[in-house]
């Protein structure tokens, strides 16, 4: 019982703490640094050192210097969680679907409130047996203010245990901005749960006239609990 | 799998629980007439006695073979302390009144004790956590806990010993003589307001030592868990026939078994399944109520007392 | 004359079970809403259990709206105007929540109100809130049927212009929570257990329907009466049935016990349920046999609200009582989106409070309706039904005795 990915930003309503555990970037990042640190041959490192405890004196001093009245430091607006300003709205479907395919393309309009750009992958599509990716590009970022129009390509790889009538059905997506990286399901209503049956049914249903390329147990087959 | 070993497990302890409240409603009823509708809150305050002895005066990591004992008495002394100074302040200065004037009595202290405990003890009114005994036992195909073991160990030790005092020893028989005819027993030399407070006393006991087991069956208590222990514990009295301490523990037996097995099994019955389930566990036990006062208005274990007043 | 006694008191007893203790109290004031200075005085209306039964997040509920009358009476948010609170304690009860819907509609300074806590409750207030022509905004009522009708599933019609709520929708919660637990924890024999309530019973249906639909098995359904304690009956049935878990609709009190209960019989499988339980005192009730279980909560962390920060401040410095995580911050804009309507009716008067209270009333209805602001939880505007536009869900789960965010949902459901 996991499938709970590591990276939402928890906290616990109890207490308030704002450890920013996860959702935060930095931690990726200065692993990544560290690796890289580590990997420097040792005179390299050494110069770096020099030079930023250099850098940070000039800066100090800069700072220190009396007379110069110091940048009026604004506190900084908020910068939200990606979850909370982007919203999904289902547009329809990119091309009819074919009766004998396992794959459909979905349209969908992206938009980001406020606050930083956001960049989304889409993860799946709620179902072990689907797959969910957008085309051309996996990742792609949205402004605020400047909606985006996306496909997401969903394709069947397995039928057992697809429902062929789920409503609100969903997509799992990752978000990230400057502040955090978040896992996010977004909730469609009825039309994109019509369309996503109708792939469903055509790819799975038993009594297709003209078999399509019915997939087999590829990824995700092993259905145990 | 077969559960009906389990499931009259479940009901053999829910009913001992009922039946040591319910003690403290017969013995009152049989020596005053007087149905004590604030045992509830008695049995209530019991688990707070027991819950302040733990938490706030012995120290942290008692072990619970130690702490259990402490929180017997602390419970015993603020539900027997309760019951006594209810029954010499609320009850005694209307002993000669009309009979639902102690009733009504007895309703507001019920709801002025509850009052009392939600608004000065601290955290009491929401579920406050109580210590408790979960290690679970398996016999055979039947799974208690160790709170289990004490409540029924709890429950035989304590009505064998009543029944020893109650028949044996000189204040027991004095309490079936003041049962039987007050006037008379009094004129016999017997001190009858002394005999009442004990009578009080014994019930408030029996109550802090459910209200133990309660804690430790169920982790938690609340102010209110004395208002539908109460009313259950007193249906269970007059079940088995109120006035006869063997009819309260019977009758609180027979209570819980009744409701553990109708919210067990009459959903499967074909054509029952709107009936079952736990949500209707109260209403077949008050229909078994309603039956057995039909059939056997004077209770099961009770005798056909004529009317004295 | 002892028979008769006897019977009487059996009457009594049986009809004592079916109520509980009643009545209400006016918890006028607190906070700093004290310094009227001069100007109009207007009330808004807060009504949710502050003792008993659900009140840790009932409080939650009041406090929240406290904070956004405080702030909105600090920074003067409609000139001339000082806002006051009218605090009362709805127990949970249907007929108590009625009696304060007819008792805030009574004052002649109230404007609005904010609550309640129990779908259930908020059946029997609807309809004097209609007639006063006073809105009334919810925070937490997530049973559809408030803003859609008994037939929303079909034919969604709106049965009280006056009724508003900033929680979305159980057609929504048990739905998440279904696939959550089919597709997430994969989860595939459900035993589902509810209490019998318009809040518990109708999202335990919703959650059974999605689950059966996603292919999921409902292997039995039992239902429980509030104020129970004793589950040993109905944990055996669950042991015996074979599920992998364990559904159930409706509040903290009465799960916290059950899941102890089940956890102390060795059935070990977590109990998921809805925003009801989402409670600290869940946790602190069930102890370590909490653990692994799962609720579903409306909108996101209150923590992931940069927004919320201060909120949560102040909750905390002034030492409020009860848990704001679940409603709290959804009280605040409920409160504020009722304050904003206010100023907006102001305005439009030429600056003025409109004297004749009725006008206003209706005004503030219409303002609410057209609300659009940024609140502490995002967006704040309601659609045709009332309903609000932010629909936002979290799964938690308990971990090492806190409330763990494990997934959260948006939905677009146009």
């Amino acid at each position: 019982m996991t499938g709970i990915g590591p990276v939402e930003p928890v906290n616990s309503a109890e207490t308030g703490e704002s450890y920013d555990v996860i959702g935060a970037d930095a931690p990726r990042l200065t692993d990544r640094l560290a690796g890289r640190w580590n990997g420097l041959p040792r005179r390299a490192r050494q110069g770096l050192l020099t030079a930023t405890a250099a850098t940070a004196t000039a800066i100090g001093a800069l700072v220190l210097t009396p007379g110069g009245d110091p940048a009026p430091t604004f506190p900084p607006r908020p910068v939200p969680w990606p979850a909370n300003v982007t919203t999904w709205h289902y547009s329809g479907l990119a091309a009819p679907l074919n009766s004998a395919r396992t794959s459909g393309r979905y349209r969908f309009a992206v938009s980001v409130d406020h606050g930083p750009p956001v960049t989304l992958t889409v993860t799946g599509a709620a179902f072990p047996g689907l797959r969910a990716r957008v085309v051309p590009e996996p990742a792609f970022t949205v402004h605020a203010g400047t909606p985006r129009r996306i496909t997401v390509e969903i394709s069947v790889s397995n039928c057992s245990g697809l429902p062929l009538n789920a409503g609100l059905s969903f997509l799992d997506v990752t978000l990230r901005n400057t502040r955090a990286i978040q896992r996010h399901s977004f909730i469609f209503g009825r039309a994109y749960s019509r369309d996503l049956s109708t792939l469903l049914k055509n790819a799975c249903e038993p009594p297709t006239a003209t078999p399509g390329p019915r997939p087999t147990g590829s990824a995700g087959s092993q259905h145990a609990d | 799998m077969n559960t009906l070993p389990q499931q009259l497990a479940n009901g053999l302890l829910l009913g001992s629980m009922y039946g040591l409240i319910a003690i403290g409603y017969t013995m009152v009823y049989g020596i005053v007439q007087l149905i004590n509708f604030a045992h509830g809150e008695i049995f209530m305050t019991g688990a707070f006695g027991a819950l302040t002895v733990y938490f706030y005066i012995l120290p942290d990591g008692t072990t619970m073979v130690i702490a259990v004992p402490l929180m017997l008495i602390g419970g015993a002394l603020v539900a027997i302390l309760i019951a006594v100074g209810a029954e010499r302040f609320a009850y005694r200065p209307l002993r000669g009144a009309p009979r639902l004037a102690p009733l009504i009595t007895a309703i507001g202290l019920s709801l002025a004790l509850q009052e009392v405990v939600r608004n000065f003890y601290p955290g009491a009114d929401r579920a406050r956590a109580f210590p408790g005994l979960d290690t679970t036992r398996d016999i055979g195909s039947v799974t208690i806990k160790d709170a289990d073991i004490f409540l029924v160990v709890a429950a035989v030790v304590c009505m064998a010993t009543l029944a020893f005092f109650v028949r044996k020893s000189r204040t027991g028989r004095a309490m079936q003589a003041t049962a039987q005819d007050p006037d008379t027993a009094q004129l016999m030399g017997i001190d009858t307001n002394r005999i009442i407070v004990i009578a009080f006393a014994i019930g408030g006991f029996f109550a802090a030592v459910a209200a133990v087991a309660y804690g430790l069956k169920y982790g938690n208590v609340d102010y209110r868990m004395g208002f539908l222990m109460g009313l259950k514990a007193f249906t269970a009295a007059v079940l088995g026939g109120i006035g006869n301490i063997y009819g309260a523990m019977l009758g609180g037996l027979v209570l819980g078994v009744a409701e553990t097995l109708a919210s067990a099994y009459i959903d499967g019955i074909p054509g029952m399944q709107q009936l079952g389930g736990q949500g209707w566990s109260d209403v077949w036990a008050f229909v078994l109520l309603i039956l057995v006062l039909l059939l056997r208005p004077q209770g099961l274990l009770g005798e056909r007392v004529a009317d004295r007043a | 004359m002892r028979r008769s006694l006897v019977i009487l008191s059996s009457v009594l007893a049986t009809g004592a079970l079916t109520l509980t203790a009643c009545g209400s109290r006016d918890d006028n004031g607190g906070g700093d809403s004290g310094d009227s200075g001069g100007g109009t005085t207007l009330t808004i209306g807060v009504t949710a259990p502050f003792t008993g039964e659900n009140s840790t997040t009932g409080l939650g509920i009041r406090y929240g709206a406290q904070i956004a009358i405080d702030d909105a009476n600090k920074n003067k948010l409609v000139p001339g105007v000082t806002f006051k609170i009218k605090a009362l304690d709805d127990k949970a009860q249907p007929a108590t929540g009625q009696s304060n819907a007819t008792a805030i509609t009574g004052d002649k300074t109230a404007i609005g109100a904010v609550g309640p806590l129990n779908s259930g409750v908020a059946q029997t207030m609807q309809q004097v809130f209609a007639s006063a022509n006073m809105v009334q905004i919810s925070p937490a009522n997530t049973n559809p049927e408030l803003t859609q009708g008994k037939n929303w599933q079909t034919d969604k019609k709106r049965p009280y212009k006056t009724y508003f709520r900033t929680a979305t929708t159980d057609e929504l919660q048990g739905s998440f929570a279904a696939g959550y637990a089919f597709n997430d924890l994969k989860k595939k024999k459900v035993f589902v257990v509810d209490d019998k309530q318009t809040y518990g019973a109708g999202l335990a249906k919703i959650f059974s329907d999605q689950f059966k639909k996603l292919g999921g098995q409902v292997v039995q359904t039992d239902h429980v009466n509030t104020g129970t304690k004793d589950f040993g009956s109905l944990v055996t049935k669950i042991k015996s049935s074979g599920a992998d878990l364990l559904y159930y609709g409706g509040q903290y009190d009465e799960s916290s016990l059950l899941t102890k209960q089940m956890k102390d019989a060795n059935v070990k499988i977590p109990l998921f349920g809805g925003d009801g339980m989402y409670a600290s005192t869940y946790i602190s009730a069930a102890g370590a046999s909490a653990e692994g279980d799962l609720v579903t909560a409306i909108g996101v962390p209150a923590d992931t609200l940069p927004a919320a920060k201060d909120f949560i401040a102040t909750y905390k410095s002034k030492g409020y009582k009860g848990d704001y995580g679940a409603y709290g911050a959804y009280a605040y804009d409920a409160t504020t989106a009722i304050i904003k309507a206010v100023k907006a009716a102001v305005d439009a008067n030429n600056g003025d409070v409109p004297s004749d209270i009725n006008a206003l009333r209706s005004s503030v209805v219409d303002g609410v309706q057209k609300s659009d602001f940024e609140g502490l939880t995002g967006k704040v505007s309601f659609d045709q039904y009332g309903d609000t536009t932010n629909k936002q869900l979290t799964v938690y789960q308990v971990e090492k005795g806190k409330w763990k965010a494990v997934d959260t949902g948006t939905a677009d459901l146009g």
